[in-house]
């Protein structure tokens, strides 16, 4: 718990002013904005940004593990971002009430985009292709292709973190990119 | 052994930066890993505390295959003296203090107030030299039993720079703690040094204790004849022959080292 602990004292110390901003904006009840802003989270303030600016190496100094940091930054972003969504939620009910099939499904959207580009943001800084532009393209590539119907039809629709047409799909899609990029980081550890 | 490097190799890309770097450190020595700018110095420490992966080779930590639930008896002080941004010296204690179990709050506190700490300042606001001996007040506080400090007395003014090695030495002999160095610090490392490794190109080339290395060598004119002795290089107008003869003179330290990083092409730019 400690190492977590460690983990966490270090990001909010690091990123206080952006993790504020980023934190507010999740509370916008809107899906497209939410996944934008969670996006910047793990591209600018979680693990993929600490392996590009150095600041991995300074953790790797003290006894953390690997896995330690990986599943650390995982929790970190997985508080971030669910519970600004669940605070959101409770201000939304003042207007309409959410069903809780509703409010269910919402944070299950928000678990899958979240572990999905966590992980592709990972194997980006892995391969040393940074942590912000290579994962950007590849959200601009997701919203691309999920958009294209072919007679109504479009396979890639159901796995896409953006769109998960089938959601189930979709979060197994999402948890197996998140184990490979665990994978790769346990074995590469791209270090600056 | 507290350390046991066997035929380590780091490749970054496709450069090779370790070739089979080999060494041993016994509990409660000093050992000083010696080399110039870009030998691998470094990056052998940073593959013996698991912050790279070694491309081959073994690493052993007390006895034992590197693992990294052994990170909590061993204390890193970083070369370039990196800190996390916004960080107090508070913020470091308080983060030092939950990952070593054996944590010493008392030894911290002498420190701190022998340097005159600031504990509420940004520990990147402090000067290089304050960083070097913040570094150093939390590796020593930390109870870890196996300290990598990576040139330690770097940015250091005389003064402080005797003390420091002051505390190191006492440490490793009153606590038997094991120290591992790395440093251009020649005439500082046979201060404190029980052992040693000379570091070039990515391989051990010479590897010894401090006494042994002395009375192991000679420096020789370079018209005088020898025979039974390996011509370790050149230093000065003398060469550096590896015998148990009694011949020319006993070399210094700092001798030894530059005769095996010189080697035996000796470099005349205005011949």
């Amino acid at each position: 718990m400690n190492k977590v602990e460690v983990y966490f004292i270090k990001t909010l110390k690091e990123r206080a002013g952006l993790l504020l901003i980023l934190t507010l904006l999740l509370l916008i009840p809107n899906f497209s904005w939410r996944i934008f802003f969670i996006f910047l989270m793990i591209t600018l303030v979680l693990l993929p940004r600490d392996m590009c600016n150095g600041k991995f190496n300074i953790m790797m100094e003290l006894p953390l593990s690997r896995k330690d940091v990986f599943w650390s930054s995982y929790v970190f972003l997985l508080v971030f971002s669910i519970f600004p969504q669940m605070i959101g939620y409770s201000f939304e009910s003042v207007f309409i009430t959410p069903s809780p099939w509703s409010i269910g499904y919402g944070l299950l959207s928000t678990l899958t985009f979240s572990t999905a580009y966590f992980g592709i943001a990972v194997l980006s800084a892995s391969f040393g292709f940074g942590n912000f532009g290579v994962p950007f393209l590849v959200l601009i590539a997701d919203a691309f292709l999920g958009s294209i119907r072919w007679y109504g039809l479009n396979p890639y629709r159901m796995i896409s973190p953006i769109y998960q047409e089938n959601i189930t799909v979709a979060l197994i899609f999402a948890l197996s990119l998140l184990m490979i990029s665990y994978f790769i980081f346990e074995r590469k550890g791209k270090i600056k | 052994m507290m350390v046991k490097v066997e035929n380590l190799k780091k490749n970054f890309s496709a450069k090779r930066v370790l070739n089979g770097i080999s060494f041993e450190v016994k509990k409660g020595e000093i050992f000083s890993l010696i080399g110039p700018n870009g030998a691998g110095k470094t990056t052998t420490l940073r593959c013996v505390y698991g912050s790279l992966k070694p491309t081959g080779g073994k690493i052993e930590i007390f006895d034992e295959p590197f693992n990294e639930k052994l990170k909590e008896k061993i204390a890193v002080m970083n070369e370039n003296r990196r800190v996390f941004r916004r960080f107090t010296g508070g913020d470091y204690v308080k983060i030092w203090s939950l990952l070593y179990p054996q944590w010493n709050d008392e030894i911290f506190s002498n420190f701190a107030i022998h340097y005159k700490f600031d504990l509420s300042q940004r520990v990147e606001t402090y000067s290089i030299g304050m960083k070097t001996i913040f570094y150093i007040a939390l590796t020593f506080a930390s109870g870890a039993d196996l300290l990598i400090l990576d040139e330690p007395t770097q940015h250091l003014d005389p003064l402080i720079r005797a003390e420091v090695l002051r505390i190191i030495s006492d440490y490793a002999n009153e606590e038997r703690k094991t120290i591992l160095i790395s440093s251009h610090e020649i005439y500082e490392l046979e201060e404190i040094s029980t052992s040693f490794g000379i570091i070039k190109e990515g391989k051990i080339i010479y590897q010894d204790n401090v006494d042994d290395a002395k009375a192991s060598h000679r420096l020789i004119s370079q018209n005088e004849k020898v025979s039974q002795s390996e011509i370790v290089g050149f230093v000065g107008n003398e060469i550096l022959v590896k015998t148990n003869k009694d011949i020319g003179r006993y070399p210094t330290f700092k001798e030894i080292v530059i005769g095996y990083l010189g080697g035996k092409e000796e470099f005349t730019p205005f011949k």
